[in-house]
């Protein structure tokens, strides 16, 4: 047995059943989000490319196959990342339930986290665009279920993760030529130039990065959050493999500079729209734009403590991520939230509310919250080799605080005695993510040192 | 007096054979098909004479693919092309005949001028492209013109039909100027699933709001 018909084929096979199953919605989400628990777990325990003694059976997990003349390559440094998206998976599912997600949730989320996975695995590179675009597309019945008029949000949405595929593909049949012509700059900038693009596609890079803010704000948030997750997630592990590849890309210095801007950028324009949203839903768009700025930051750094930063960036991002949007989704269902619509939520859902500022002012970095030992620890790197930037990155930074402040400000504020109006099984989970993120902001190592894992993988980059 | 210096080059067409004369100018036939269709898909507003000039286009297409791969594999692209076409035809209804507010005068001007634009844009650029993909000129010409009214059709309108047209437009653009690079039989297979993805996407897209829950 092969370890991408155990991670790929199997996630695509169950995928296909539970469609058939979808009208039990709850029973779909709680055994897909079990079998991801379930392959995150065998991600952790098989040893790939080694033997399995199973039922008194000795069965060999193979690390590649090969189909039609290309791979699918596992490698023994890819326990983490498996793990990491089987994971996430189950931890997006196990919300899933109470989150207001359409049927087609279930199944055709766990299809894209089975194409994603292909986009990491395959060789070569260049079929990870039309994996990434076959995940794109299954992406759309699950942001806009049956009923819903399709906003401007999911068509750009479409568009520029379409757009990324032809760039990517260009890159690819580049990087082949520069491979045998180092030397040649012409070839090496178009190369760049051709990867570069096709990322700021994938990553809602500047000035691609309209869609996001709408795209929370006219589909189920923690739908629009499963994928706003996953989607950079893989994206960025994709790029430490192209950096792992190619020693010219490695080498090319200007990558890092324009990374650091880049990033920058994208903090500080988040940050300022960010502090003059209204609509929560979009707040949350641009909470997700700065995060990946973030990641673009980390990376800049060139250094190993900087990939260290970058990989062990993803958790805080999950957890807040999760509980922001699940908190959300139970708030507004398929209506829009404004800062005039949770006049008095502390009083009367004081969970909802502690959750949707838990995951705002971690994404802002507040100290004791997930994401703030990360954030102090990139700060701390970036302003040894770029103080400006970092400078600018608090500017951006301090949006997404005064947005927090916003929230806190219309929630407390309330003319009549608000009853209180908190439904228990949600509330439940979203305390328990609330907890979550205090935990990891209070205690951050135990976690954040087995995501350094990740960087296995990538042997070059060590 | 001047003396006019001219370029032996200038009097190249003397002493070329009329076979590859004929052959250049059967080659420009795609081209000329590709202008014509462009014009069409973005300044009808019936949807049939949309989707029409889009089977137009891809015959096109497989026909400047077909320049440089077998006729077998370049006829994936027709055949793909046709059934995205079908696709994206088969979910409209008379009653979104694509004329809501009728036909603007203005817009009709704005859209053709904005075409003529994008056609210069092209015939200008592709010098420089050619530099970066040495593909035949026919196939540059075509490739760009394509991606261009693509991106502008994805640029001025707001409805599904109009936008998955212009995606699918831009991406036929990009897969015959890939075809000068890749001649790979399962990239031309996964290109084609993602064509009928998309044209499927926005079908999905269209009539969404009238479905009842999958």
């Amino acid at each position: 047995m092969s370890a991408a018909l155990l991670w790929i084929g199997v996630p695509l096979m169950a995928a296909m059943v539970f469609w058939f199953l979808r009208r039990q919605k709850l029973l779909c989400i709680l055994a897909i989000g079990a079998l991801n628990l379930l392959l995150a777990l065998l991600a952790w325990k098989l040893p790939i490319g080694g033997v399995i003694n199973f039922l008194g059976l000795s069965i060999e997990l193979k690390a590649v196959w090969t189909i039609l003349g290309r791979s699918f390559v596992f490698g023994s440094g890819d326990h983490s990342f498996l793990m990491l998206i089987f994971g996430m998976g189950a931890f997006w599912y196990i919300g899933a339930g109470v989150a207001k997600v359409g049927r087609t949730f279930a199944p055709l989320g766990l299809a894209v986290l089975a194409f994603l996975v292909a986009a990491l695995a395959v060789q070569p590179f260049l079929y990870a665009a039309l994996f990434i675009e076959a995940a794109v597309l299954f992406t759309v019945p699950m942001l806009v279920p049956p009923g819903q008029q399709p906003g401007k949000g999911i068509l750009r949405f479409v568009i520029f993760q379409t757009m990324a595929m032809p760039f990517i593909m260009f890159a690819g049949w580049i990087a082949t030529i520069v491979e045998a012509n180092p030397t040649d700059q012409r070839l090496l900038l178009q190369a760049v130039l051709f990867m570069a693009l096709g990322f700021a596609f994938w990553l809602a890079v500047f000035p691609f990065y309209s869609w996001v803010p709408l795209l929370t704000g006219e589909v189920n948030p923690y739908v629009a959050g499963f994928v706003l997750n996953f989607f950079p997630t893989i994206v960025f592990l994709l790029s430490l493999d192209f950096l792992n590849t190619f020693a010219w890309l490695r080498e090319f210095s200007l990558l890092y500079v324009a990374l650091r801007l880049i990033g920058a950028v994208m903090v500080v324009l988040g940050g300022i729209w960010v502090a003059f949203e209204r609509e929560l839903a979009r707040m949350y768009g641009y909470a997700v734009i700065m995060e990946n700025g973030f990641s673009l930051l980390a990376l800049s750094l060139h250094s190993r403590v900087g990939l260290e930063i970058f990989t062990t960036l993803f958790l805080g991002r999950l957890l807040s991520l999760v509980v922001w949007g699940l908190a959300l989704a139970i708030l507004s269902g398929q209506r829009r939230v404004t800062l005039d619509d949770v006049e008095g939520l502390l009083y009367s859902k004081p969970v909802t509310a502690g959750a949707i500022l838990a995951g705002c002012l971690s994404i802002a970095g507040l100290p004791l919250l997930a994401v703030f030992p990360m954030r102090l620890f990139l700060l701390e790197q970036l302003v040894k080799v770029a103080p400006v930037t970092v400078l600018w990155v608090f500017i951006g930074n301090i949006g997404l605080f005064v947005a927090g402040l916003r929230l806190v400000s219309s929630m407390a504020r309330s003319d009549q005695g608000a009853q209180f109006d908190e439904k228990v099984i949600p509330a439940v989970f979203m305390a328990l993510g609330t907890l979550a993120i205090i935990v990891v902001g209070v205690f951050p190592g135990w976690l954040t040192r087995n995501l350094v894992g990740l960087l296995d993988a990538f042997e070059r980059l060590q | 007096m001047d003396i006019v210096a001219f370029d032996t080059a200038d009097f190249d067409f003397l002493f070329r054979k009329p076979a590859v004369i004929l052959q250049q100018q059967f080659d420009m036939i795609p081209i000329l098909i590709l202008m014509v269709t462009t014009i069409l898909v973005s300044v009808s507003r019936p949807w049939r004479y949309t989707i029409l000039a889009l089977v137009a286009q891809y015959l096109s297409v497989a026909w400047l693919v077909a320049m440089v791969w077998p006729i077998g594999l370049a006829a994936v692209k027709l055949v793909v092309g046709w059934m995205s076409s079908a696709i994206l035809g088969a979910t409209q209804t008379d009653k979104e005949d694509g004329e809501k507010g009728g036909f603007v005068v203005q817009g009709f001007l704005f859209r053709l001028f904005a075409i003529g634009v994008v056609w210069l844009v092209v015939f200008s650029v592709t010098p420089f492209v050619d530099n970066w993909f040495s593909a035949p000129v026919h196939l540059l010409w075509g490739s760009l013109l394509l991606i261009g009214v693509g991106l502008l059709q994805m640029g001025v309108s707001g409805e599904p039909f109009r936008i998955f047209v212009g995606l699918l437009t831009a991406l036929a653009g990009f897969e015959i100027l890939y075809a000068s690079v890749e001649s790979s039989v399962l990239v031309a297979g996964l290109l084609a699933i993602v064509n009928l993805g998309l044209a499927l996407a926005g079908s999905y897209l269209m009539v969404v709001n009238t479905l009842e829950e999958l």
